[in-house]
């Protein structure tokens, strides 16, 4: 045996087989395996089968052609879901939840229809309430554990009394209620109860044709009326209306505005009568 | 053969996919179709060596282009694109595997053996794919990922997310299972 060489034995020579065959053990072990493997056939036996399996795992492989499943990819990302995030959207997204959130409470109150200046807070039921020791310290944190513990009622199971001191998810902000803002026309009558037989009259004047708006911020609608005063010689004055709705906001023909017309707010924008002088 | 000296065959350049993954996140939708060209290949054999059969492989090459998607994002760049993709496909088929049930390795043994090749040695292949079956999830990971996607340490320990030295142990391990599996399924093949 060669000076240096240390003798194996066949436990350490398996351990190091797939190292050996594989060529990445070191020189220094690489020498006493192998003079090992010199003197013992069945470790002989086990490095060949171990280097025929790696061979085998070596040997080049057949590269499969991948399905296409691109679309399947796109459609399944671009369903929402937690982990979608699309890069485009991001503050933006976020900041669109908020302000709908904010709109929603403003509009909506969950907890019932409070006006602003009678709102009161709302408390839970008494129960069984711990009351803070007098002693507490003011700002101290054992004040904090007794005044959350003044608002949480205690439990009762089984006729005894327990407080388990469960953290609480802390209470919600109440929304604060406004309301809509809304233009209310002038009052009607007081004597009319059917604004369509005691609308105002709108008197005509002496005009070919005339053009009458009215704003129904209550409807939203901005009714546009068109009076054509058909004057033919020896026959009646006729007179036309023709009136078309619009929702408030929405683009106007700017040349109607350069005929005579008139803005009139008046309670109920559909029904006008028309005198004939 | 010495490791260290392996070549990193997947070290094409990687600003290519870097500059598409800017244009995607900028927006543009089309540089993940050809993100999805360039790596659906690979992504799929990977997927293919590791579950055995072609259906798992399609679903889970999907499932890690759909969170490749997702994530495309968050990317930062601190590894490279190959590896952080290698990742997701190797998690995906560990998943898949952990879940599947006893009688679905069936069918990825049939498929292994009802394979066929045009050319080469049939049953070399069918011996390697079938003792791969069997082999755990993360020693079937290091193995394919070493020897049938020709990745370096580096590579493979940044695809699974561990040190180098837990690869080499791993692969050790996962050689000496392998070449029980594979006496056992007659393998006696000489190369």
């Amino acid at each position: 045996m060669r000076k240096g060489v240390a003798r194996l034995k066949c436990k350490h020579v398996a351990d190091l087989a797939s190292w050996y065959a594989s060529g990445e053990l070191p020189a220094s072990k690489t020498a006493d395996v192998e003079a090992h493997l010199a003197r013992c056939a069945a470790c002989r036996a086990e490095m060949e089968a171990m280097t025929r399996s790696l061979r085998a795992l070596e040997a080049p492989k057949r590269p499969y052609e991948p399905p296409d499943v691109l679309a399947a990819v796109k459609r399944e990302a671009a369903r929402p879901g937690r982990y979608f995030r699309p890069a485009f959207a991001g503050w933006a997204f976020a900041g669109a939840v908020v302000a709908a959130a904010v709109c929603a409470l403003a509009v909506w109150n969950p907890f019932g229809h409070v006006p602003r200046e009678t709102q009161v807070a709302v408390k839970p039921p008494a129960r069984d309430v711990v009351q803070a020791p007098p002693s507490a310290a003011a700002g101290t944190p054992q004040e904090a554990v007794h005044a959350d513990k003044a608002r949480r009622p205690a439990r009762r199971i089984r006729g005894v009394r327990h407080d388990r001191g469960l953290a609480r998810t802390p209470e919600l902000p109440k929304p604060k209620v406004e309301y809509l803002i809304v233009y209310v026309p002038e009052p009607q009558a007081p004597e009319a109860e059917s604004p369509a037989e005691d609308a105002p009259e709108i008197a005509i004047p002496d005009r070919s044709s005339y053009f009458i708006r009215m704003t129904d911020p209550a409807a939203g609608e901005v009714t546009t009326v068109s009076v054509r005063r058909e004057i033919e010689p020896g026959a009646e004055p006729r007179i036309s209306l023709d009136y078309t709705i619009t929702k408030i906001g929405s683009d106007e023909n700017n040349d109607e505005r350069s005929l005579h017309d008139e803005e009139l707010l008046v309670p109920d924008s559909r029904s006008i009568r028309s005198s004939v002088g | 053969m010495n490791p260290g000296s392996r070549l990193e065959i997947n070290s094409e350049p990687s600003e290519a996919d870097l500059a598409l993954v800017r244009e995607f996140v900028s927006g543009r939708s089309a540089a993940f179709d050809r993100l999805y060209e360039r790596r659906s290949a690979y992504v799929y054999n990977i997927c293919l060596g590791m579950l055995g059969n072609p259906d798992d492989a399609r679903d889970a090459m999907q499932e890690t282009f759909v969170q490749l998607y997702r994530s495309l994002p968050r990317f930062r760049g601190r590894s490279k694109f190959s590896t952080w993709l290698h990742r997701i496909a190797v998690n995906k088929c560990i998943d898949a595997l952990r879940g599947r049930p006893r009688w679905e390795q069936a069918e990825s043994l049939e498929w292994v053996r009802g394979s066929a090749e045009p050319e080469g040695d049939k049953s070399l292949e069918e011996q390697v794919r079938l003792a791969l079956l069997k082999l755990k999830p993360v020693y079937r990971a290091a193995l394919v990922l070493y020897y049938f996607q020709q990745m370096s340490y580096a590579e493979i320990a940044e695809s699974l997310n561990c040190s180098v030295d837990l690869v080499r142990v791993r692969l050790h391990r996962a050689r000496k299972a392998f070449r029980l599996l594979y006496e056992k399924g007659g393998g006696k093949v000489e190369v």
